[in-house]
């Protein structure tokens, strides 16, 4: 499994998980859940657009278990 | 006759004297070099405003006047017993769930800077020495930049306030003076577009006192004060600018309780209201937030004629300074949002969340202490069945991923806690 996770102000986040690794540079994400999730091994960075507030770009980082 | 000569000399002396005062700036002037030690500048004090989550709800106390009198006397026909007309004057009666999105990204920054010369009266008389009583900062410009790591950026000015006077601004950049009226109140004046000089301005000029200009960029601030005759920059100098944060959106829950009712029974919950809040975005929430304060002044030391206050007949000599520091700006307390959440911090921290399905589990927090303190009280109300996990309408509570029940409240020892 394959986690979405950010940090705002210190406090990390599990925003999206899925089955594979479909995470890529400007995809939109709703970014306000804090969904369970077991991140074990760094992937890579990207940065995601918040559809809540596209205006700011948010650099996210994608694990998995 | 020879006393009315002698009268006559002493008149056109005076009138000599006087009209040096107003004409010459001064005897004589050369510029002398470079000294970074005769002026300092400290931010005295720097603090945000506009951090409150101030979330659309109504009571009683933010209602019009007249709105206030109507519903006072509705609760009073109503609760006729004491206690409880007291209790439903502290509810909150509508919360908008279509209200638009808390923006708390946007803050304003007061900043006061205190100017200072360097006074050595021990070598008042020393020729090589470079201070005299009647020395002063002539010039000075005074930038502050914030890295842009913070995704963090300036807007607009607000205010301005030196000893000399104070101007409210509004805008990116600003250019005025500050001067004396007939009657000798302080005012100001807007230097800023087209500029021509007819006999009445020039005379305004003539009277003014600081030449103020300031711009603003996302990520510096730029005060630039020039004194005139006999006025020096030392001093405090107050600004006020408004700054934005990137923005990152969160939801904060509201809860409603039904407890105008039966006064000394349990509350009940009737619903949760959600409501979107943006928060300033930065990975990481520094306890202090730094910035670049640099001043690059001109000083004007008066090596011969401070004896006298008019400034005619000094022989002056101009240093160019400069002074370069790190400050601290403002702390996390000041910018991150007031929330808070239930949960504990024994085996890392985690909290309480609410699923409203298994895609969409969300962090219950809240705006303030006081709703997390009273819906903590309402999950432990021993009335309800220990064992049973709670719902909120269809929405399950979880505590690290599995229901929650107010036998688990109690034995995990949840409690109240700040979320950043």
């Amino acid at each position: 499994m394959y986690y979405l996770i950010v940090r705002n102000l210190g406090a990390p986040r599990c925003i999206d998980r899925n089955q594979k690794d479909v995470y890529e540079d400007e995809m939109s994400f709703d970014c306000t859940p804090h969904l369970e999730c077991d991140p074990k091994e760094f992937v890579k960075e990207v940065e995601i657009i918040c559809t809540e507030h596209p205006e700011d770009p948010f650099v996210a980082m994608v694990f998995r278990d | 006759m020879r006393k009315y000569y002698l009268l006559l000399t002493g008149a056109l002396l005076v009138l000599l004297s006087s009209g040096c005062t107003s004409v010459k700036r001064f005897k004589s002037a050369k510029y002398q070099g470079t000294d970074h030690t005769l002026v300092d500048v400290e931010l005295f004090s720097s603090g945000l405003t506009g951090s409150e989550a101030d979330l659309p709800d109504k009571h009683l106390w933010n209602l019009s006047a007249s709105a206030q009198t109507r519903l006072i006397q509705a609760l009073d026909e109503r609760y006729p017993d004491n206690e409880q007309f007291m209790d439903a004057l502290g509810k909150a009666y509508l919360v908008n769930e279509d209200a638009p999105v808390v923006d708390l990204t946007r803050k304003d920054l007061r900043m006061v800077f205190a100017i200072s010369k360097e006074r050595d009266y021990a070598r008042l008389n020393d020729a090589t020495g470079r201070f005299s009583p009647a020395d002063r900062i002539e010039y000075l410009e005074i930038s502050l930049e914030i890295p842009d790591q913070h995704h963090l950026k300036f807007t607009e000015w607000n205010r301005y306030v030196t000893e000399y006077g104070e101007i409210e601004i509004a805008d990116v950049s600003f250019s005025r003076s500050v001067n004396l009226d007939a009657g000798g109140n302080l005012g100001e004046s807007d230097l800023g577009g087209k500029f021509s000089l007819n006999r009445d301005e020039k005379q305004m000029v003539s009277e003014r006192y600081l030449k103020l200009n300031g711009r603003i960029s996302d990520h510096r601030v730029v005060i630039e004060e020039e004194g005139t005759r006999e006025i020096d920059l030392t001093g405090n100098v107050t600004a006020e600018v408004s700054m934005k944060f990137g923005g990152f959106p969160e939801i904060v829950v509201i809860p409603l309780f039904s407890d105008a009712g039966d006064r000394g029974g349990p509350a009940e919950l009737t619903a949760l209201k959600l409501v979107d809040v943006l928060v300033p975005a930065m990975e990481n929430a520094p306890d202090t937030l730094f910035a670049l304060l640099t001043m690059d002044y001109i000083y004007r030391h008066v090596q011969s004629g401070w004896l006298t206050y008019a400034e005619w007949d000094d022989q002056v000599e101009y240093y160019r300074g400069s002074v370069q520091k790190k400050v601290s700006l403002f702390l996390g307390q000041d910018y991150l949002p007031p929330f808070y959440c239930i949960g504990s911090d024994q085996e890392g921290k985690e909290a309480l969340k609410y699923r409203k399905n298994p895609q969409r589990e969300y962090l219950l927090q809240f705006r303030d202490y006081r709703d997390a303190s009273r819906f903590l009280e309402w999950l432990q109300n021993p009335l309800r069945e220990q064992n049973k996990p709670v719902f909120i309408g269809s929405n399950e509570l979880l505590y690290r991923g599995d229901p929650i029940t107010p036998d688990r409240v109690l034995g995990d020892q949840l409690k109240v806690m700040p979320v950043y």
